[in-house]
């Protein structure tokens, strides 16, 4: 994990397109929020091993909306129950129901629809917003940091540089 | 293009094969899951051979699958050559298995198997099937008792009353010693006589020996009337014994058969008893395939849809709920629409046809049909056996099973091997009928069975297992309900009738044969008492007749005596007449 995270933290720092690293952040969000081994996280996979998108940046936020997916869980089960009930959706539910490509889909738990539905809503969103803050932290952050003492002592210090290369090799 | 990770997409589609292939169309895959979860529906292992996979249709081969019967470890409950699924592919993606076609070839049941099958045992499995056995019964004493034992223990009402009588006897043989004492004897008859003689010459003579013949006369006059007063008193005595002991000796006549009726009512000689044999009978036989029917029941309830209402779903943590919809087609997670079915049972060879297998009827909304037939029958016309399990509507699901049996050509058959009444069937035509239905846990239902030809044979000569050889056809129907491990039978045939018949004659017969030997041995026990009795009574009739004699003597005596005091005094009283007729005479003149 901490590897991770500091191949995260060099991906920020380093030339990578900001909507590679967001729209990694944008699928783990999918990805993590609902039911791992669904369908359409099939598809997710598919995107982001075809796409150029930052795997790095896929697997921390993966991890990390793993477990707000279990805080999140009642919430998304109650809006995909009040999704699954509604008269005037019963129709198309119905035909999807009646459908082996949705219910292998498994559309119809209220779990899976209900965070689906809200990360899919979230998506845009979500990349837009995290191309923003990684341009800013670029910008702001990242040249605040470099031109700190502090960054510069640990720059200097050999301790940090040996447990750089450990955790590089 | 450049945005495009191709070595990132070739890998993602072999993975996606790899996984596909791996998980659905590898029987090596599929065997131990299968195989781990028959096992676990069985409660024992259920072993599978090999699995081949074909795709158009998507059909399922499985080759020879072994189930272990879990209260028999070392048996299979069933062995199937070859089971062959026609599945449908959607619904298995759907998480559904629905068969669309099965087959179910060489069906063998109670197989032996190599190793054990056993997985855990539950305490329950261990205690809930006992062994049925036997229960054993009492024949209805239609064997007579041994005359000798019965009349050493016992008490004879004649006995009794012969003892009675012989005290009797012997009071009133004392009572008359003392009488007979007081009587005049044949001496004093024959001084009666002299003296009687004496006063009839003393009054033939002169007028003093007539005076003193008179006198005398008066004398043996009060003797005789007193010996007299006590014969008759004797007499009304000797009548009352003498009746008291006529009265006895009828009782001690009539008393052997007394002592028999009595006895034939103790020991249940009057063929009560003979009812409800068949129950004794065939209650254990009936109660033995009932106990089969519930082994098997048992044994297929875990693969029938359940009655049981569904529980309404807890929602698991990140697990949600899973919405129904309506179905076009709809379909419970396990159905099989229909499967054929050929068997080699021990019965012989069977074909058949299930259709509609559900994990819950509710969803397909069919119940479930079974039909078996016997097919190239050896030894019987036909035997079919057919089941309807309704578990549509679940709270009325019922199960409904008829079994048909034609004319099975039966050899050898034990009915009891009680050691009263060892009884097995020989030979006989067998047909019977079996309606029941399973409904809230209750089980009823009828079994009619008739069984013709019938040659029964027994270990034992007694008079009721002989009976036995005279049935040559009978009918049994048993009616049975209650709940499934409690279930109470009600037998009723006219075997019962039958041989309560057989038995009524030979009893009769039987009967009278012994009621007369205990008669006579009655008669010869108490022959002996019997005759002295006899001799006493003769005694005392002679005795009687000897009073009777001496009465009469006395009274013709007294009466003689009394005609010549009489005759005397009339002759007396004419003298004096004459006498004083002459004297008026002489005074007068006329």
């Amino acid at each position: 994990m901490i590897t991770q995270i500091i191949k995260f933290l060099r991906v920020l720092a380093s030339e990578a397109a900001p909507l590679q690293i967001s729209m990694g952040i944008a699928l783990a969000m999918i990805a993590g929020l609902t039911p791992l081994f669904s369908l359409h996280n099939l598809l997710v996979v598919f995107v982001l091993l075809t796409f150029r998108i930052n795997l790095a940046a896929f697997i921390l936020a993966l991890a990390l909306f793993s477990g707000l997916a279990y805080l999140l869980d009642p919430l998304f089960h109650s809006f995909g129950l009040s999704l699954l009930q509604r008269t005037e959706m019963q129709g198309v539910w119905m035909n999807m129901y009646n459908s082996t490509f949705w219910r292998v889909a498994h559309f119809n738990n209220t779990i899976v629809i209900g965070s689906l539905v809200i990360t899919l809503l979230m998506f845009v969103p979500m990349v837009l917003i995290m191309n923003v803050l990684i341009k800013h932290y670029r910008t702001h952050v990242l040249v605040y940091l470099n031109n700190s003492k502090l960054v510069s002592w640990l720059q200097s210090s050999k301790l940090v540089t040996r447990f750089s290369s450990m955790m590089e090799s | 293009m450049k945005s495009i990770r191709w070595g990132g997409l070739i890998t993602f589609v072999i993975l996606f094969i790899i996984v596909i292939v791996a998980a659905l169309f590898t029987g090596t895959v599929l065997k131990p899951v299968l195989e781990s979860a028959f096992t676990e529906m069985n409660g024992a292992k259920v072993d599978i051979d090999k699995i081949n996979i074909a795709y158009s249709p998507f059909t399922l081969e499985i080759d020879n699958i072994q189930i272990t019967d879990p209260s028999e470890p070392m048996i299979n409950t069933a062995q199937i050559e070859q089971l062959r699924l026609v599945l449908s592919f959607g619904r298995m993606l759907m998480g559904q298995l629905v068969i669309d076609d099965a087959s179910i070839v060489g069906v063998r049941i109670d197989t032996p198997r190599k190793e054990s099958g056993e997985i855990v045992k539950s305490a329950s499995q261990e205690t809930s099937e006992a062994k049925v056995e036997e229960a054993s019964f009492d024949i209805p004493g239609f064997d007579f008792p041994d005359i000798d034992e019965l009349l050493a223990k016992e008490p004879l009402q004649s006995e009794v009353l012969l003892d009675k009588l012989e005290k009797d006897l012997a009071e009133i043989d004392k009572q008359w010693i003392k009488t007979k004492k007081g009587l005049p004897d044949s001496e004093k008859i024959d001084s009666y006589e002299k003296r009687s003689n004496k006063i009839k010459q003393d009054a033939k003579g002169n007028t003093s020996q007539k005076l003193v013949a008179i006198k005398d006369a008066k004398v043996l006059i009060e003797e005789l009337k007193s010996d007299v007063a006590l014969i008759k008193q004797a007499k009304a005595q000797f009548s009352g014994d003498i009746k008291h002991v006529n009265k006895s000796i009828r009782e001690v006549k009539s008393a052997p058969s007394k002592d028999v009726e009595h006895i034939k009512g103790k020991y249940s000689l009057n063929g009560a008893g003979a009812e409800n044999i068949s129950r004794m009978l065939f209650g254990d036989e009936v109660a033995t395939y009932l106990a089969m029917a519930r082994k098997w029941y048992a044994r297929i309830k875990p693969y029938l849809s359940s009655d049981e209402a569904t529980a309404e779903v807890a929602v698991e943590r990140s697990k949600g709920v899973d919405v129904k919809f309506k179905e076009q087609d709809p379909k419970p997670e396990f159905y099989v629409r229909v499967a054929s079915i050929t068997a080699d049972l021990p019965r012989g060879q069977f074909e058949g046809v299930i259709s509609d297998i559900s994990s819950d009827q509710s969803i397909n909304r069919k119940p479930m049909h079974l039909k078996l037939q016997g097919v190239a029958m050896v030894g019987k016309e036909s035997e079919v056996l057919s089941a309807e399990f309704n578990y549509v509507d679940k709270a009325n699901s019922f199960t409904k099973i008829n079994y048909a049996l034609t004319k099975s050509q039966i050899e050898q058959l034990t009915i009891s091997q009680s050691s009263q009444l060892p009884l097995d069937i020989k030979a006989a035509l067998m047909t019977s009928k079996v309606n029941a239905r399973l409904q809230k846990g209750v089980l009823s239902g009828v079994a009619k069975t008739q069984f013709r030809q019938v040659d029964f044979e027994s270990g034992n000569t007694s008079m009721f297992a002989s009976a036995f050889e005279g049935v040559k056809a009978f009918d049994i129907d048993a009616r049975f309900s209650g709940a499934i491990g409690d279930l109470s039978i009600q037998i009723d045939s006219d075997l019962d009738s039958q041989l309560g018949r057989q038995l009524k004659a030979q009893l009769v017969q039987k009967r009278q044969q012994f009621e007369e030997d205990l008669k006579a041995r009655i008669d010869e026990k108490i022959s002996e008492p019997m005759a002295r009795i006899d001799a006493k009574k003769k005694e005392l009739d002679d005795l009687k007749q000897r009073i009777d004699d001496s009465e009469k003597q006395l009274q013709k005596k007294l009466a003689a005596l009394k005609e010549t005091v009489d005759k005397n005094k009339q002759q007396k009283k004419n003298i004096a007449k004459d006498k004083l007729k002459n004297k008026l005479k002489d005074k007068f003149g006329f």
